[in-house]
């Protein structure tokens, strides 16, 4: 962007949070509300795998203890299986079945307050909004799949056991050999291994692994693809059908370390009441500004849920 | 556990903006297990940053007031019943705790306190190794985190209060106090 036009955008800009107008502060809100959802929906990688429900109050249930938003969530009730009748005595056992609930709690994200002298925000040459989209934004995106991977991590005791901990199944492995066509494979079949067998269609990787995957050749991938990968990237390219989402928050999902989950029905609920709000105060010759969410999710089942460490031996 | 949100609580009834006076940090897994990180308890830090019940023995340690403990359901939610995990909330697990420093300059009403003995105006307190507060009777030596001031918020249906120790208008007793730290160095 030139920098007469940025200039004039910040300027803008701080006009509109420094004015006494609440409806131009309200075009400054919405100035930096509008582009910040966008970048959340590229950033927060965990969106991706239980994609973030919008709630209203109407659906919050209140609770006996404590006054904080909560949503109750129903489970699939479980159920005997069949028996054999042999003909002329019509009595089955007989089962009286219960659903299950689990609750999703709501809690507030927010980034530090940031605070600036009016006059030194003036000098910025760099988009004032974009800069903000940058520094708040992405830190709730970040934190929201700190938070996320830590769950998944609690479910499937890692480190620990390293099994489910609804079921006691394994669902956390280290794959000797690096990252190669066998491994993989060798890793998506333990995907099949709980008792639930619902097909992973998304697997979450951070970037350095991703390179590694772009090292497999034509005698692996079995075609020119091996090619394309090597001029084009790897691209929206899938794995056993299975979506690839590369990180590039190395910090969460470590190199080597390959997440893959099924469909998000088969796992929790991720619900956001407030989506990043900006928040924008001005007193005296002092802007202070601050984003927040309000949102909560919760993982009830964990058979869609695997784990892998792709070890070099 | 049962949360208790309503029952185990503490609060700065005067001292100024909490905000910058705050710490956020997780809770000691252990500690939270056990019940000992309700709203309300004394808590330090260890050495891996976590909120711990009382100083661990070591008098030194900055005393904080839980404001969001266990009892809060956005900082903490299990998920288990009768020893089975049910559900594992995320984000839930204790990270994101509040307490007040007590060099915050506050007052503050505590349910998480023994309510055994009489308390006086001026008298020393300093907390066990649960984190409850009790009467400090080696005030010399002892890890002292406050002094009683006079009970706050008072129903005015019933009659004025009588000292530190008393029922406030959510129907609970508390025990009313000043933070103070004074530290140990052995």
């Amino acid at each position: 962007m030139p920098f007469d036009e940025t200039r004039a955008l910040n300027q803008n800009f701080v006009a509109a949070i420094t004015s006494q107008d609440p409806g131009l502060v309200k075009y400054a809100q919405e100035e930096t509300n509008n582009f910040i959802r966008t970048r959340l929906r590229e950033d927060a990688v965990c969106r991706r795998i239980l994609p973030a429900e919008p709630v209203t109050p109407e659906d919050y249930v209140p609770q006996l203890e404590d006054d904080e938003p909560a949503i109750l969530v129903e489970m699939e009730p479980r159920s005997p299986g069949a028996v054999v009748m042999g003909l002329g005595r019509l009595s089955p056992p007989a089962m009286v079945f219960h659903t299950r609930r689990f609750p999703v709690r709501l809690r507030v994200l927010q980034s530090s307050r940031l605070r600036k002298h009016i006059h030194q925000l003036e000098t910025y040459r760099a988009d004032i909004r974009t800069l903000l989209a940058e520094m708040l934004v992405k830190d709730l995106g970040y934190l929201e799949d700190v938070e996320f991977f830590r769950t998944v991590n609690t479910t499937l005791n890692y480190p620990g056991t390293r099994r489910n901990i609804f079921t006691n199944v394994q669902q956390s492995w280290d794959i000797t050999g690096g990252i190669s066509r066998v491994t993989l494979a060798d890793a998506h079949k333990r995907t099949m291994y709980p008792q639930g067998r619902i097909p992973v269609n998304k697997a979450v990787t951070n970037i350095t692994t991703l390179a590694e995957l772009q090292k497999l050749e034509r005698m692996e991938v079995g075609d020119d693809r091996a090619a394309d990968i090597f001029f084009e990237g790897w691209g929206d390219r899938t794995i056993f059908g299975i979506d690839i989402i590369a990180t590039i928050k190395r910090e969460i999902v470590p190199d080597d370390h390959m997440y893959m989950f099924g469909d998000s029905n088969f796992i929790g609920k991720y619900y956001v009441r407030t989506e990043p709000t900006m928040y924008i105060k001005t007193e005296d010759l002092e802007v202070e500004f601050y984003c927040y969410e309000i949102l909560g999710g919760a993982i009830a089942w964990a058979d869609a849920v695997h784990h892998f460490v792709f070890v070099t031996a | 556990m049962a949360m208790q949100q309503y029952l185990n609580f503490c609060e700065p009834i005067r001292g100024g903006v909490a905000g910058p006076l705050l710490k956020i940090r997780p809770l000691n897994a252990t500690d939270a297990a056990a019940g000992k990180l309700v709203a309300g308890r004394v808590v330090t830090l260890n050495n891996n940053g976590e909120f711990v019940a009382g100083n661990g023995n070591d008098k030194k340690r900055m005393p904080l007031f839980l404001i969001m403990g266990t009892n809060t359901p956005s900082v903490w939610s299990s998920g288990v019943a009768g020893g089975i995990t049910r559900w594992v909330p995320v984000g839930h697990i204790g990270h994101g705790a509040v307490a007040l420093v007590a060099t915050g300059g506050y007052e503050i009403q505590t349910t998480e306190f023994d309510a055994t003995p009489t308390y006086n105006p001026n008298d020393p307190l300093t907390s066990d190794a649960n984190g409850r507060i009790v009467r400090a009777t080696t005030p010399a030596t002892d890890w002292v985190v406050g002094v009683c001031s006079w009970h706050e918020n008072v129903e005015n249906i019933q009659g004025p209060a009588t000292g530190p120790k008393g029922t406030n208008a959510h129907g609970v007793q508390t025990l009313t106090f000043w933070s103070v730290f004074r530290p140990i160095y052995s």
